[in-house]
Order: structure tokens, then C-alpha cells, then sequence
């Protein structure tokens, strides 16, 4: 019961992030392709359009790499996993996991100062501060933090608890 | 010494099972740390500014979602239908179809995985089906699909552009004459192996009004790399221009024309194009990043020594940058090995007066092969699991396809006129 709601919700969430990010998208794209309209068409160079799409993009990677890392698609070799004993394996993946934590938290200070020192700047054409687009590092950084935090405790308890219930199966 | 440390790290992480993007920067991290230069400011503001934040980098989600869309669209059946008509006929009818479509792919995708996976995914159940060996027919699939980023466009290509600071049109241009070489090499192969075990010819009807009815349904997404490559290269738009004004033709073709692109599947593309994205960049920014770092420590300079140190002829320190490549090719993939190759070899081809259009098209053609075989041979693991074959099985079979290819490699590297000839011809002050 409580497992099913948990998986709907996670559902859920993928979901809409993966709408808001597609939305990015479209909305890179219609202005990048708005620029060469008014370049070459209407012959009405623009500036903005650049500068938006170049910002938007940040957000794109940053957004995306969350979803990236929830739904496991980043590129890696997993030859190990097939060569060692399961118990090893999981152990392995349990420090990955620790080594990967402590590796975005540091993203996530150095993410945050950059942010902090844009906070005066504002775009050129836009006239935004830059702090909007700087905001995409830390912000996704720290999605991927929480979810590695989730993904250690996970494996942590299966890992450490696996001596109590033998037959549980244990989620990867 | 740091150099091999540099190296162990690299292939340590990657053997412990890190994504490819945290490999790279936790090297960064550990070597900036020894040197004293480990800032976390200093490697956000790297990863992003220098590696992420590029306006000419925006045509690599441009790219990937037009492939997404035309993919959508079904151009699949269409382009094999057209390669049945064109090459149907010859032994070993349903090898040659899936070679020249994955061709036909390479000029509309740009991406080796997606490739491989479209042609795939009809074609070797296809020949299964007509006895043609599952290994010998996943592993072609696998190759035909490799054929990708050399023929333009070619997200590898844009992104070599904008680090070495070259033309994308003459890379472009570049990539077609090895890119149809691949093909034929191919082709060839197919033939020989064909006629050894008797494989069938596919029976097409070549009347006229089979060739209108074939060309009409699979012009429009052919038309598509005339239409970038034409526009690159005339000066009209710049890639990024181009890859948006596909993006916009692949819509209309998969929407308006071929009705297979609906409202409702069009979130689920923009979604996939987002995290396709992500996931190049990601390892672009952090690849960007160690490079910065492996360059503040001196570490390709030491490299360009020590191959200057064994050696100052021109073909061999291009056979050794080939060599030094497909060794990394076994562990990396083919976007990483890429960045971090180019800080070291960029001065070194300088330096025995290479034009970098000629090393830019030879760093593709590598990098493809390198997704071709064991251990990690990503497109290998991607067609085995279409054609349900072992990957043991793939790996013997792809085995005389890519000694094949990497005597293409050496031919296009030291022939540079079967890469620079078409830019030359087309685009003389380049």
C-alpha cells in the first residue's frame, strides 16, 4: 500500500518535471527560431532571443540532469557489477553513492557562491539580474543532492540490515 | 608522473562503476587538490561558463530533438523502403538496406545511439527472420548505426568546432567523403559474407512508378541535412541557425505530412530531448573542467614531449594520437575522450602543421569506431539486446568490421584529401 502510493507519487513527480523541462525546450527553441525569423525574414535583427535561449539552456541541463539521475540514464560502465559477488557489488555501490554525495555537495557550495557574486550583474539584453540564470546550478545541485541522500539511505539500509530479514529481496 | 595518475584515476572511477560526467570531475577535484587550485567557485564557474554556457552549443539539443521528431514521425519504414529500392537487389539484399539506411540516419539524427537502435529495431529481426546470423546481423547494425556523427550533421562535430575554434561547414563538408567510404566498406563486407553463406537478394520491382512512389514517401527527411549543410555552408545561417530552421522542418514534415507527431507525443520527445541534453553537457561541463585543470598542470604539454620525444614524422604521431584514442575508446565514451584528447593534441597538430578540419574529421571518424567494440562498446550492447544476442557472440562477430574501419581510419588520416577535398572545392577560404 504504502510502497504503491510512495511509487505514484515519485510517478508524479517525473512527471511534471519532465513536462516543465520539455517546456524549456519548446521555448528555447521557438526563440532561437524567432531570431532567425526576424533576421532573415522581417530583416529585424533581435538581441534578447540569443540571450534567452542561452538561459534557458541552463536551466535545461541543470533540470535535466535531476531527472537524468533519478531515472539511472547517466552514462557508466557497469562491467564490475557483472564480474563480483552481488554482496561486493552492493557494497561498491553503496561508497559510489557516498563518494557521488560528497561530490555534489561541494557543486553545491561552489554553486551557490557563483550565484551569490551574479546577484549585482544584469543580463545585456535582457535586463534580467543574472542571478536568475546563475540559480540553475545550485537549485538543480541541490535536487541531485537530495536524491543521492535518498539513494544512500536506501542502499544503506539494505546493505546493513540484510543479516535480520535474509529474504526481503531488497530494492536495488 | 602526473600524467599517469591522471590516467589510473580516470580509469579507476570509471571501472568502479561512476557515471562517465563524476568520473571526470572527481579527477579534476583530486588533481586541483594536489595542486593546490581546488576551489569550488573556481570549478562551477569552469564547468559552467567555459563548458556549458556556448550559444554554438545550443544546436546539439537542436540536433537531438530534430532526430527525435523525424524518428517519431516514422520515417524508419520510409528511408528502408527507399534503401530496399536502391540497394535491395544486391547479395545479402537486407544487410546492404540496413547499411545505407543507417546512412540515411546518420544524415538526419547525428547521434550513433539512435541510430543503431532505429535500424536495428526493424532490420535485424528482418534478416533474422530470413536466416542471416543474429551476431553477423546485430553487430552490422551496430556498425551501420556508428556511421552517424561522420556523416554530417554530427553533434561530435559541433562540439569539436567550438573547442577548436574551426568552421563547422568544412567539418561538415569533411565528414561526407569518409562517411560514404564507411558505408561501402561496409557494403563490401555484407557482399562477401553474403555470398559465402548464400544469403538471399530482396526482390523490388525496379519500375519507374516504384521509384516516384518510394522517393515521395522518403524525400522529406533527406532533405533535411541538404537543407543544414546547404544553409551552414552557403553563409546564410550559422549551425545553431540551422539546426533550429531542422528543428522547424522536422516538426512540420512529422506533423503536417506524415500526421505521426501528435500534441500528445510531442511532450514525451521535448522531455527526451531535455534529458539527452542534460546528459551531454553534463559530461561536456565536466570534462571542460578536468581539461582546465590537466592544462594548468602542464600535463599535455608533458604528453606532446614525450610523443615528440619518440618520434617527429608527422604519420606516425598521427598513428599514435589514433592509437592513443582507440585505447581510450575501450573504457570512455566517445563526447569525453573528445574534450580531454583536444587540449593535447590541438598543439601538437599545430605544431606539424595539420589542418585542424582534417583532424577534427579524424577525431569523429575514431570516435565512432570506438563505440564499436568490447569491453564497453556502447552501440554493441544497445543492437545485442534488439537482436537478443549474447554479448560474446556480438563482440566475435563485429570483430572484421572494425579492423575494417580502423584501415578507413588510417587511410583518411593519411590521405588528407579524402577529407579536405570537398571543403576545399566548396569553401576555399576555410
Amino acid at each position: 500500500m504504502n510502497m504503491a502510493e510512495e511509487k505514484k507519487g515519485e510517478k508524479l513527480s517525473v512527471r511534471i518535471l519532465d513536462l516543465f523541462n520539455g517546456l524549456l525546450v519548446a521555448a528555447m527553441s521557438l526563440a532561437i527560431f524567432l531570431q532567425v525569423l526576424a533576421r532573415y525574414v522581417f530583416d529585424y535583427p533581435l538581441s534578447w532571443p540569443e540571450e534567452l535561449g542561452r538561459f534557458l539552456f541552463a536551466w535545461i541541463v541543470f533540470l535535466g540532469i535531476v531527472q537524468v539521475l533519478r531515472l539511472d540514464e547517466m552514462p557508466a560502465l557497469d562491467l564490475i557489477y557483472r564480474w563480483i559477488p552481488d554482496k561486493a557489488g552492493q557494497f561498491l555501490k553503496f561508497i559510489v553513492s557516498v563518494v557521488i554525495l560528497g561530490f555534489l555537495v561541494i557543486m553545491l557550495k561552489g554553486g551557490f557562491e557563483l550565484m551569490a557574486r551574479q546577484t549585482a550583474q544584469i543580463s545585456v539584453a535582457l535586463e534580467v539580474p543574472m542571478a536568475v540564470v546563475y540559480s540553475a546550478i545550485p537549485f538543480g545541485t541541490l535536487l541531485m543532492c537530495l536524491l543521492m541522500l535518498f539513494k544512500v539511505i536506501d542502499q544503506g539500509k539494505t546493505l546493513f540490515a540484510k543479516k535480520k530479514t535474509a529474504r526481503d529481496g531488497g530494492r536495488p | 608522473m602526473e600524467s599517469l595518475l591522471f590516467i589510473v584515476l580516470l580509469l579507476g572511477f570509471l571501472f568502479m562503476g561512476f557515471p562517465v560526467a563524476f568520473a571526470l570531475g572527481l579527477v579534476g577535484f583530486v588533481i586541483a587538490y594536489m595542486a593546490g587550485i581546488f576551489n569550488p567557485i573556481i570549478i562551477t564557474h569552469i564547468m559552467y561558463s567555459q563548458g556549458i554556457d556556448s550559444f554554438p552549443l545550443l544546436a546539439v539539443p537542436f540536433f537531438i530533438l530534430a532526430g527525435g521528431l523525424m524518428e517519431e514521425g516514422g520515417i524508419s519504414q520510409r528511408l528502408i523502403d527507399l534503401a530496399q529500392f536502391v540497394v535491395g537487389r544486391i547479395r545479402g539484399g537486407l544487410a546492404q538496406v540496413a547499411v545505407v539506411t543507417g546512412m540515411f540516419f546518420g544524415g538526419i539524427t547525428g547521434s550513433a545511439i539512435a541510430d543503431a537502435a532505429a535500424v536495428g529495431s526493424v532490420l535485424i529481426p528482418a534478416m533474422k527472420k530470413k536466416n542471416y546470423d543474429p551476431a553477423f546481423s546485430a553487430a552490422l547494425a551496430a556498425a551501420a548505426g556508428a556511421v552517424g556523427p561522420i556523416i554530417p550533421p554530427s553533434i561530435p562535430m559541433i562540439i569539436y568546432a567550438v573547442i577548436a575554434n574551426t568552421s563547422v561547414a568544412s567539418l561538415f563538408l569533411g565528414g561526407i567523403v569518409p562517411g560514404a567510404l564507411y558505408g561501402l566498406i561496409l557494403m563490401v563486407y555484407s557482399y562477401l559474407y553474403a555470398r559465402r553463406r548464400n544469403y538471399p537478394t530482396e526482390t523490388v520491382p525496379l519500375t519507374f512508378h516504384n521509384f516516384i512512389m518510394v522517393s515521395k514517401r522518403g524525400i522529406f527527411p533527406l532533405l533535411m541535412p541538404v537543407i543544414i549543410v546547404g544553409g551552414i555552408f552557403s553563409g546564410v545561417f550559422t549551425a545553431t541557425e540551422s539546426a533550429v530552421v531542422a528543428v522547424v522542418y522536422s516538426f512540420i514534415v512529422a506533423r503536417f505530412i506524415y500526421h505521426e507527431v501528435t500534441w500528445r507525443n510531442l511532450p514525451k520527445i521535448l522531455a527526451s530531448t531535455a534529458r539527452s541534453t542534460a546528459s551531454i553537457m553534463y559530461i561536456i561541463g565536466f570534462a571542460t573542467f578536468l581539461g582546465w585543470v590537466i592544462t594548468s598542470e602542464q600535463i599535455p604539454q608533458k604528453v606532446a614531449e614525450a610523443i615528440f620525444s619518440l618520434s617527429g614524422t608527422p604519420w606516425i604521431i598521427i598513428s599514435m594520437l589514433n592509437g592513443l584514442m582507440l585505447v581510450l575508446g575501450c573504457f570512455i565514451d566517445p563526447v569525453s575522450i573528445l574534450i580531454l584528447i583536444c587540449p593535447i593534441a590541438l598543439p601538437i597538430i599545430k605544431q606539424i602543421g595539420m589542418d585542424p578540419v582534417h583532424f577534427g574529421v579524424i577525431l569523429t571518424v575514431n570516435i565512432s569506431i570506438g563505440a564499436l567494440y568490447p569491453p564497453v562498446g556502447e552501440l554493441l550492447f544497445v543492437t545485442s539486446r534488439i537482436g537478443k544476442v549474447s554479448y560474446y557472440d556480438i563482440s566475435k562477430a563485429i570483430m572484421p568490421m572494425v579492423i575494417l574501419l580502423i584501415g578507413l581510419l588510417f587511410l583518411v588520416s593519411l590521405v588528407p584529401d579524402t577529407v579536405l577535398y570537398l571543403p576545399r572545392l566548396f569553401a576555399p577560404g576555410n
